[in-house]
This record gives C-alpha cells, sequence and structure tokens, in this order.
C-alpha cells in the first residue's frame, strides 16, 4: 500500500473536478432544454423544461448513421494503430540502428505538423488515390497523424522494460520476434492500451479529415454531423448540445466497461 | 492468456483490414452508397445524376423538396448534398472541388465577389443560354436581386432563398416601459440611447465577437451620410470616397454613438445568435439591434414582442431617403463541365415555381421574385406576425431607390476577414485614419 | 548466435549478447512509410505551395512566384505579433498544466477504491471535440447570460466588473483560451502522469520509508525524479500541441480582439486560407512547422530523451 493518502492533493483533485463537471453539467442542461428555455436562461441558469426534442431532431437529421460512421473509422484506426505504432516503438527503443535516431525525428516533425497545413495537399492525393468520399479514406490519414504521438508515449512505457530481461531472452536464444512477441507486448500492455485508448478518442473527435475528404451524407461522422445545427449566422446550441451528447454517451459507455480492463492494463506495466 | 488474448485481438484486425482493403479495391461506380459500401471510393460521378451542395439542413429544406418534386418525372436524378459546414469552410469545399471529378454541379453563392475568382478560372456556366430557352429564369425575379451575379454583362446565378435587407429591430416593450416610439431620425436614437441608458437597459445589442455585426452600422451611416451610389464607387476602388468629408463625417457620427455608451461596454464578448445578441433583444436586456431579416427566425422568444422599422435618417446626409443595405440573396450557380445541362437548366426552374417560393415562405425568407407579396398575402398557414414581417421586408425592398449590398460581400472575398477586423477594429479604438486606410486597402484589390 | 559471455559488474551490455534480440531497422519500416505518405509528402506539397500563388481553387494550379510570399511574411508585422501570442499561450499551457496534471496523476495512481470514479470523471473533457468545447465556453462567458452574469447577481458586483467583458482585451482574453487548453488538455497528461506514476516500483518507496522519509521527501525525492521521462514526453506533447492548435481561437475569438488571439495557426488560417492565400499561408506554415520542430528536438536533445532510457537503469 502506498503511504501517501495525500490531503493537499485530494482537495486540489476535488476543486478541479467541480471545474470539469460544471460546463459538462452546462452541456446537459442545453441538451435537454428548448431553444427558448436555453436562450431565457443562460448556460447558468436552472432549467425551466425538459425536453428530448433535441435528441429526436439530431436522430432526424440522421445521426444514428453518423454515430455508425464514426465507429467504423475508430475501429478501423485503432486497428492500423495497433499494427503499426508497436513494431516501431520497439525498433525505437531497441535498435541499434542509425536509420531509427533518424525515424524517431521523423516522428517528432510529424508531431509538429498542423493538420490544416496538409489537408489541402491530402485532399488531392486521397482523390488521386480513388478514396475521396470514403470511409477508408478518412480512416487512413487519420491512423497517419496518429502514429507520431502514440509512437512517443508507447516508446515511453516500453523503455521501462529492463535490459536484464532482454538478456534474458537473448540467453534462451530468442530472435528479435520472439523477443518482440514474448517478452516486449505481454509488458508494454498498459502502453498499448493508452494508445489504442488516445487513437480512439482522436479518432472519433477528428473533424478536420472528414470535413476535408468526405461530402455525401452517408459517409458522415458524427463531429461532422454536428453541422447540421450550424445555421447561416449562428448555431443551435441546444440541438448541438444534444448532439454533443450523442456523441459522448457511446464511449463513455465503453469506457466504463473497459475500465477495469485499462487500470489492470496500466498497472501491469508497474507489475511488480 | 495474455497472450491469447493480444493474437485474438490481432486476427480481428487484421481481418477487418483485409476485408476493408479489399472492399475499397472491388469498387463498383453507378451504385447508391449506404455507410458500409461506403468502404468503397466515391461514386459520386454515377452516371443520371446531378449534385447539388446546400449549405445547411434546415435551412435546405426547401430545396430537397424541390429535388423530391423534380426526381419523380426525371430521368436523371438530383442528388442534394447536405453541406455539414458552415459559413466559409462552405466556400472552401466549393473552391477545392469545383471542376473537378467529384464536384457538385449546382452549388450557392452570396453575391458577384465571391464567384468572380470562379468565372476568370473559367469554372462557371454562363446562364444566358437557359435564360433564352425560358426566360422567367430572368424574369421571375427582381432585376436588383437578379444583376447581382451578372458580370460582365453574362448572368451566372439564380436568386433562391430569401431577399434580406437590414434594418432596426427593437423590443416592443422595452421601449413602452422608456416611454419611447421607435426612431425615425438619427437624433431621435440618440436620444433614446441616453433615456435607455438612464434605465440601465443596453440600447443596442451588438454581436462584437463576431466582428461583422458591426460593420452594419458602418454601411448604413455611410449610405446616409454619402449614398449608396458614392459607397458603391468606394467599395469598387475608388479610395477618394473614403477619405471625403462625408465619410469621415459618418464615423463621427458612429463615435457619438458609441461614445454615448449606446452599444454598452461588453459587446466583444457577446456573439450573434439565439443565445447571444439576439437573446438581449428577446429578453428585454436590450432595446435595438441593427440587423438582417434573418434576425426574425434567431430571437427564440416571444416574437409578438419584437417590432422593426427602416434605419432611421439622417438630417444634413447626402443618402437619399429610404437607400437601403443587406444581402440581396443567395444563388445558385452551375458548375461548367456538369455532364447534363439541361438537367440543371430544368431543375432551375423550381426556383421560380410557386411550391418553392411557398416552401421558402415557410422558413420565413422572402422571396426574390416579383411576385413575392402575393405569394404572402396568398399564404393561409402563416401566422400574422410572421406575414407582417416579410410584407415589411417586401414593402422595404420595393420602396428602397437603391439596395447595397453588404460590404464583405461586395469585396474581393479574400479581403473579407481583414475588413471585418477593421469594422471591429473602429468600434474598440474610433481610429479614423485606422479605418479609412483599412478600406482603402481591403477595397483596392482588383476584382 | 549469441557469443560468450561476459560478466559485466555494471550491468552495460558487451559482448556477444549485444545483437541478440534486437530488432532491425526493417521493424520501423511500415510506420514510417505509411507515416510518410500521409504526412510527409502532404507537408512536401505545402512547402512548394510556399513558392506560389495559389487561389485553392481547384480549376487553377499553382503559379510558381519565387520568394514573394517569404519577402511579404518576413516582413509583416502580425506575423511577430502571432509569433508572441504563440509563445505566450505556449509557457501559460506549460505553467498550468504541468502542475496540474503532475499533481492529479500522481493522485490518481493511488489504489484507494474512490479514486477510480473520480478519476473516470475526469476524462470526460477528453471525450470532448474541441469544437464543442468551445461552443460550451463561448456561452459560458457570455457577458449577460454567462458566468459574468451570475457572478454579478452572487457578489451584487457593478455591471463593468473584471469579468464582464472577457474577450474584450487581449489578455483576459488569451487568459479564456489557456483555461480551455488546461481544460481540455489536462486530461490527456494526467492519464499520461498516473500511467508514469503506476510505473514506479513500490520498493523505493519502501525503502525511502524504512530510512525514514516522509511523503514531500518522498515525492521531491523519489517521484518526481522517476516522472522525469514521463515529463518529456507529456511537456513535447503539450509545447507542440499548444504551438499548433488554432480551432479553439477560430471558434472562440476569431483572433481578436484586434489580433489579440492571434497565434500563428491561427494568421496562417486567416491570412493564408480564408483570404484565398494559399502561397502565403503556406509559408506561414512552414514557418509553425519548422518552429515546432526545433522546439520538441532541443528538449529531446536537452533531456536526453533520445537516449531511450528507462528510469530504472541501474535500480
Amino acid at each position: 500500500m502506498r503511504p501517501r493518502a495525500n490531503w493537499l492533493a485530494g482537495v486540489f483533485a476535488g476543486a478541479w473536478l467541480l471545474i470539469i463537471l460544471v460546463p459538462v453539467l452546462v452541456m446537459l442542461h442545453a441538451a435537454f432544454a428548448s431553444k427558448k428555455a436555453w436562450a431565457a436562461s443562460g448556460p447558468l441558469g436552472l432549467p425551466t423544461d425538459f425536453t428530448f426534442d433535441n435528441f429526436v431532431a439530431s436522430f432526424q437529421g440522421g445521426f444514428g448513421l453518423f454515430l455508425l460512421n464514426s465507429g467504423i473509422v475508430t475501429v478501423g484506426t485503432v486497428v492500423f494503430i495497433a499494427l503499426l505504432v508497436p513494431p516501431l516503438a520497439f525498433a525505437i527503443v531497441r535498435s541499434r540502428s542509425r536509420w531509427i535516431r533518424i525515424a524517431f525525428q521523423i516522428m517528432l516533425v510529424g508531431l509538429a505538423v498542423p493538420a490544416q497545413v496538409v489537408v489541402i495537399p491530402l485532399n488531392f492525393l486521397i482523390t488521386q488515390v480513388g478514396l475521396y468520399d470514403s470511409l477508408l479514406g478518412v480512416i487512413l490519414p487519420t491512423a497517419a497523424f496518429s502514429i507520431p504521438i502514440t509512437t512517443l508515449i508507447l516508446t515511453g512505457s516500453m523503455r521501462e522494460i529492463g535490459s536484464d530481461m532482454y538478456e534474458a531472452m537473448a540467453l534462451d536464444g530468442a530472435g528479435s520476434i520472439r523477443t518482440f512477441w514474448r517478452l516486449v507486448l505481454p509488458l508494454s500492455k498498459g502502453g498499448i492500451a493508452t494508445i489504442v485508448v488516445y487513437s480512439a478518442l482522436q479518432a472519433w473527435n477528428s473533424y478536420l479529415i472528414p470535413l476535408t475528404l468526405t461530402r455525401s451524407a452517408d459517409v458522415r461522422v458524427a463531429t461532422l454531423g454536428l453541422g447540421i445545427f450550424h445555421q447561416e449566422y449562428s448555431l443551435n446550441v441546444p440541438g448541438l448540445m444534444s448532439a454533443i451528447v450523442l456523441t459522448i454517451v457511446p464511449i463513455l459507455a465503453i469506457y466504463i466497461f473497459a475500465r477495469r480492463a485499462l487500470i489492470r492494463g496500466l498497472m501491469g506495466v508497474g507489475g511488480k | 492468456m495474455k497472450n491469447n488474448s493480444i493474437k485474438r485481438v490481432l486476427g480481428v484486425g487484421v481481418s477487418i483490414a483485409v476485408a476493408a482493403t479489399l472492399a475499397a479495391c472491388s469498387s463498383g461506380g453507378g451504385t447508391t452508397s449506404n455507410s458500409l459500401a461506403g468502404w468503397k471510393p466515391d461514386n459520386s460521378r454515377a452516371t443520371n445524376q446531378i449534385h447539388v451542395l446546400v449549405l445547411g439542413d434546415a435551412a435546405a429544406s426547401a430545396e430537397k423538396a424541390a429535388a423530391a418534386r423534380f426526381n419523380k418525372t426525371s430521368k436523371v436524378k438530383v442528388v442534394i448534398d447536405t453541406g455539414s459546414t458552415a459559413g466559409t469552410e462552405y466556400n472552401n469545399t466549393v473552391r477545392s472541388q469545383l471542376g473537378t471529378k467529384t464536384g457538385p454541379d449546382i452549388f450557392m453563392s452570396w453575391g458577384a465577389s465571391g464567384i468572380n475568382p470562379l468565372v476568370k478560372a473559367g469554372g462557371l456556366l454562363p446562364l444566358d443560354d437557359f435564360i433564352k430557352a425560358d426566360p422567367k429564369l430572368k424574369s421571375s425575379f427582381l432585376p436588383s436581386v437578379f444583376n447581382g451575379e451578372v458580370i460582365s454583362g453574362k448572368s451566372y446565378g439564380i436568386p433562391m432563398r430569401g431577399v434580406a435587407p437590414e434594418f432596426l429591430y427593437y423590443n416592443k416593450s422595452v421601449l413602452d416601459t422608456a416611454g419611447l416610439t421607435p426612431p425615425k431620425t438619427w437624433d431621435d436614437l440618440l436620444s433614446d440611447v441616453s433615456t435607455l441608458k438612464a434605465q440601465n437597459v443596453i440600447p443596442i445589442a451588438l454581436a462584437g465577437a463576431d466582428q461583422w455585426p458591426g460593420q452594419i452600422w458602418l454601411q448604413y451611416l455611410y449610405t446616409r451620410e454619402i449614398g449608396n451610389a458614392q459607397v458603391a464607387k468606394g467599395l469598387a476602388g475608388d479610395s477618394s470616397v473614403w477619405t471625403s468629408a462625408g465619410s469621415k463625417k459618418a464615423l463621427a457620427d458612429l463615435t457619438t454613438l458609441i461614445k454615448a455608451g449606446g452599444f454598452g461596454s461588453n459587446f466583444d464578448s457577446v456573439k450573434y445568435g439565439s443565445d447571444g445578441s439576439a437573446a438581449l433583444l428577446g429578453t428585454g436586456k436590450a432595446a435595438f439591434e441593427l440587423m438582417g431579416s434573418w434576425e426574425y427566425a434567431t430571437i427564440s422568444q416571444d416574437k409578438s414582442n419584437i417590432g422593426w422599422t427602416a434605419f432611421p435618417s439622417l438630417n444634413g446626409g447626402a443618402g437619399a431617403a429610404g437607400e437601403i443595405n443587406g444581402n440581396l440573396s443567395n444563388y445558385y450557380n452551375v458548375a461548367a463541365n456538369t455532364r447534363y445541362p439541361n438537367t440543371v437548366r430544368d431543375f432551375l426552374k423550381q426556383l421560380y415555381g410557386t411550391p418553392f417560393l411557398q416552401d421558402q415562405i415557410a422558413l420565413g425568407n422572402t422571396p426574390p421574385t416579383t411576385d413575392a407579396a402575393t405569394l404572402i398575402d396568398a399564404d393561409t398557414k402563416l401566422d400574422p406576425q410572421t406575414k407582417t414581417h416579410l410584407d415589411f421586408v417586401v414593402q422595404l425592398v420595393k420602396d428602397a431607390p437603391s439596395f447595397q449590398l453588404s460590404w464583405d460581400q461586395t469585396i474581393p472575398a479574400a479581403q473579407q476577414n481583414a475588413s471585418h477586423a477593421a469594422s471591429a477594429a473602429f468600434f474598440d479604438n474610433q481610429n479614423v485614419d485606422q479605418f479609412i486606410s483599412a478600406q482603402q486597402s481591403t477595397t483596392a484589390a482588383s476584382n | 548466435m549469441p557469443g560468450p559471455r561476459t560478466a559485466e559488474p555494471d550491468g552495460k551490455k558487451r559482448g556477444g549478447l549485444r545483437g541478440a534480440g534486437r530488432p532491425s531497422f526493417v521493424w520501423s519500416l511500415p510506420a514510417v512509410i505509411f507515416f510518410a505518405f500521409f504526412s510527409l509528402v502532404p507537408l512536401a506539397v505545402a512547402v512548394y505551395l510556399s513558392f506560389t500563388d495559389y487561389e485553392g481553387l481547384a480549376i487553377q494550379p499553382p503559379v510558381w512566384n519565387g520568394l514573394t510570399n517569404w519577402k511579404a511574411v518576413l516582413t509583416d508585422p502580425s506575423v511577430g505579433q502571432a509569433i508572441f501570442v504563440t509563445v505566450v499561450l505556449i509557457v501559460l499551457a506549460v505553467v498550468t498544466q504541468v502542475p496540474l496534471s503532475l499533481l492529479i496523476g500522481v493522485w490518481a495512481a493511488g489504489p484507494q477504491r474512490g479514486r477510480a470514479v473520480v478519476v473516470a470523471l475526469y476524462f470526460i473533457p477528453l471525450l470532448m471535440s474541441s469544437a464543442a468545447i468551445t461552443v460550451l465556453f463561448s456561452s459560458l462567458v457570455d457577458p449577460n447570460f454567462g458566468v459574468p452574469a451570475t457572478l454579478r447577481q452572487i457578489f451584487d458586483l457593478p455591471v463593468d466588473n473584471v469579468f464582464s467583458n472577457l474577450l474584450g482585451n487581449q489578455w483576459s482574453a488569451i487568459g479564456v483560451v489557456a483555461f480551455i487548453y488546461l481544460w481540455g488538455a489536462s486530461p490527456l497528461h494526467t492519464l499520461i502522469y498516473q500511467g508514469g506514476a503506476r510505473a514506479i516500483p513500490e520498493v523505493l518507496y519502501q525503502a525511502a520509508a524504512i530510512d525514514g522519509a516522509g511523503r514531500f521527501r518522498q515525492f521531491f525525492n523519489i517521484t518526481l525524479p522517476q516522472l522525469k521521462n514521463t515529463f518529456v514526453t507529456s511537456t513535447i506533447l503539450m509545447v507542440v500541441g499548444t504551438f499548433t492548435s488554432f480551432d479553439i481561437i477560430l471558434l472562440l475569438t476569431s483572433g481578436g480582439p484586434n489580433q489579440g488571439t492571434t497565434n500563428l495557426p491561427y494568421l496562417m488560417y486567416n491570412k493564408g486560407l480564408s483570404a484565398l492565400n494559399y502561397g502565403y499561408g503556406s509559408a506561414i506554415a512552414v514557418i509553425v512547422i519548422v518552429l515546432a520542430m526545433a522546439v520538441s528536438l532541443v528538449m529531446v536533445r536537452v533531456t536526453g530523451y533520445d537516449k531511450m532510457q528507462g528510469t530504472q537503469e541501474g535500480v
């Protein structure tokens, strides 16, 4: 047991919790308020009515499909990240090759590239490859843009694997593949869990890439679907908030159920 | 065991990835897509389809209905692509897609300056041949509105959605409590402002955080002081207009209003919208707002408490009485590379048809057509308040000796942000020289 | 095949075990190629665009104009102003987010049961897109209906108090933006610190306790040093993320008041993409990328992060 029951941190954490929750409560207030009541009460006023109309409007606007599309994009992105990043992180942490250092620095460059810079050329590229206005055309760039950060996170946790463990594997005559499979992956479960969660959230919330690479309603993702509440000169805030709640609920549900697995995974890295 | 679960996840993942790639490769064209078929590459250039890129969802309901009606009898189907984007993103989408394999056949614009770059690059189809085949495509519409997208003698746009002039909205009960009547002259407005301030009401609601609402005030003061003919010259690049005595007088007028506390002190943090500046007006925290006719739909409070009047007249100004500013209309434009021009022409006919115009009226838009007044009066489904509002708009436009398009839609599109910023800056610092030179530079760029 | 073993008293790995089990750079190829195609190729195009005149029209390809854009960018005063705003936002981000995420992350790593539920709530901002967060805060800072109005009612403040025009003054507007970054980004960094804190071996604390070290001492002598790599990971992400973010500024302040919250990426959007001057915008973009890259490379070098050493080497 860690003897660190820390009152100071506890108070601090409680205060921050309040600061987190106030906007969230405002969001819920708006989602269940009618436009009229919302405009009258303002964000912090007491809710004067309670209605599901905004949610109905969201679904009538096609939100069921948008959520499904977001789900597809998220799963696809996570798959690519889970397949591509662990080997890369392993190579960065362990390889002696000079090219690897360059690869790591390329990743750092990648971090520094804001998405707006590349969307126009990316649009051109994706159109040439014939993937414009498709979900796969959204998944691939989204996964690509998540690679630098997830690599950074995963190398952070992979580097904690002690060299004595590698030596033990080498003594057993293990080559790089077996070392990866038997030693690195199991010990990196926490890090992999983190990058899975992170890239899933990035994909779920991604806006700029679907915006520039899709157009039809049937491949629209939820973040774009929020646009149906953008009127020409202003926003329908209650409608927008109901749609945002709809985008949060599935993730929250998965998080609540997967939480135990996630925490076990995070503790697995410490695992001592 | 740990390894097994990892293997399972990876196995599932690999199968999904493989399936996706296979689906993507085995694409077919010409099929209607559902979400899973969205794995397949773009097929929006399917045969027998034309694509209309609209903005907004609820606002496009009339257009969607028109497409549904049209498709009942047409071999080539109209597909409405609802823009999930707003404002500038819409224009960026149009610019980056027009003329490509996946570009729209029909899209929307706000006036000549927005489509000028497209016209110069040869991306738009001149509509004169369509009009020759069906003259009503031009004659049904108000000339001042239709001419908004006539460039170098060629017609490029058919008006749709609504005429949206800008005028002064007010909260009836706030004025009643203060013992005021709607101002007819500029001096009336100034005295109203001091009365309202004494009552702790924000005299005029202004959405400063969005920058463009302040420009409406500048527009009208210039219209009153120098007249729309001069304004048009100035916007077309005549820099002497902005340094003229009339121009400086307009800026002095606005300075007086600002310094008198007409807009309150917090306007830089107020956004435009039904929970922003329109809510100030609707809830009675403010008495006035100078805004376009879309304000009516934006106010979510009880509309029977909202009144409207033309912008006050100004004694000693060179402008004629009744000159107005605002948005002429939105327009549909046609891509030069459309594969089915005849279908496009026939679909455009919907825009002057009664069902479409009635749908627009139901949305609260005033049709840009010559028969708008008749249609509005004939409409039995409108509530009386909305009818009064639409009648007012029609009359205002009819009586106006001139109707100047909003500055930010008249100057080159590339200057729009700078123009908004210059207007917002004047509200903050009332620096006359800074504003004049900003106006000169945003209007100087050749069109 | 592994060669003869040599016992090394200092734990360094020399001798025949050196090459065994180490991945070749081939392992990195799939990810790097994938990334290069979607990220670096467009980046190269963006660099090319900075030497052209391009209005973003698909039907009008870019026209080479040499150094015109670059000359304009380097003499534009708004670029200097934007760099200043960018730096201020980064400093504010680090100063606010690092202590908060560190403390809460370490606290959240503790085993008490209640913490798990609370921690789950902390991560809600992470589930929201930045557009969603900005819309929420927009309505919260509204002087007539939002937090300022409520504070005025509760504390009976005058109409023109310090909160009433948060977006009307450059410094308070920057403060609001920094607060939104803090609100939205701290969950990620808390998660990173939590992971790092969980990984600290128990034995270190036990040994320290035996030596008589109290809670504060343990925090400063064990927790903090062990979190060094975590700190670098988190801070690089934080710095670069703040460097390149602009959507909050776009939706909240439109870069105002009077360009007061215009950072480099927003300037790129405003004077580049929005003004149909993609060449100019691309030049600014290149500057953003070069600066952000330089910062992260410097951070990595100075902290020795790229040596890939674990924090427990030698434990």
